[in-house]
């Protein structure tokens, strides 16, 4: 799925964090997003040790969210300028782009391509750390 | 508060976008993050779930463009006029996703 496609569909943009983190008596701590149009949350024991930990996680992917699009139209507008340096080794080329911002389009193509999850029987979204979760008090 | 510490006191990235329920129960076992509309989580319209993969996107990918961004602008000519205004906006964008707002404590 395109970026473009996506930003279509989802809140308008900005967001915030409208709510923050809490424990309501059950195994959980959760902040809301937006209205609590989404709600963070982060199961276990003890939940009001992980409020500081769901505070910093909906800090940082409202920011996140926020910031997304601005930061991949500067980077555009570099694609766009005039860059230093040169087209790799042994180039004397003073105005080029390709070698010096190769990252920057690496980046950019990335961030404009987003990974799509099959609609069908949802009944929770989960972001789902690939490794090991800090302690809760770290 | 800077971004660099966020991140160090976040799950690791990267995150991903799961809708199965097996999922939900490893996470919660695991002191996961589960993203959900509140109160009705069988009835997740597509806002929600376009909301839920942008975040997830938007998480992993922010570091790598704000490198990106950084590298890029050490790479700039800023005699160019086009340069120098890529240059400083791309200044005050990174200063902007370097710097968050704290949340309130309840």
């Amino acid at each position: 799925m395109k970026l473009n496609q996506l930003l279509k569909q989802i809140t308008p943009l900005p967001w915030s964090v409208s709510q923050p983190a809490r424990s309501d008596g059950c195994d959980a701590a959760h902040a809301g997003i937006n209205g609590s149009l989404i709600d963070v949350w982060r199961f276990g024991d003890h939940p009001e040790n992980y409020r500081h930990l769901v505070d910093a996680e909906a800090a940082y992917l409202v920011h996140a969210a926020n910031q997304l699009p601005q930061l991949i139209e500067a980077l555009k507008s570099f694609l766009r300028a005039p860059s230093t340096g040169s087209d790799g080794p042994n180039s004397v080329t003073i105005v080029v782009q390709e070698f010096n911002l190769a990252n920057a389009r690496k980046a950019i193509a990335a961030a404009e391509s987003v990974d799509n999850i099959p609609h069908s029987s949802l009944l929770t979204l989960t972001l789902t750390p690939n490794s090991q979760l800090p302690t809760p008090n770290s | 508060m800077k971004l660099n510490q966020l991140l160090k006191q976040i799950t690791p990235l990267p995150w991903s976008v799961s809708n199965d329920t097996a999922e939900v129960n490893y996470v919660q076992s695991n002191c996961g993050m589960v993203v959900k509309p509140p109160g009705r989580p069988a009835d997740a319209d597509n806002e929600t779930v376009a909301n839920s993969i942008y975040l997830a996107h938007a998480a992993n990918q922010l570091p790598k463009l704000v490198e990106a961004l950084r590298d890029a602008r050490k790479h700039i000519a800023v005699d160019y006029p086009q340069g120098k205004a890529a240059y400083d906006e791309a200044g005050r964008i990174l200063a902007a996703t370097e710097n968050i707002d704290p949340i309130p404590h309840s």
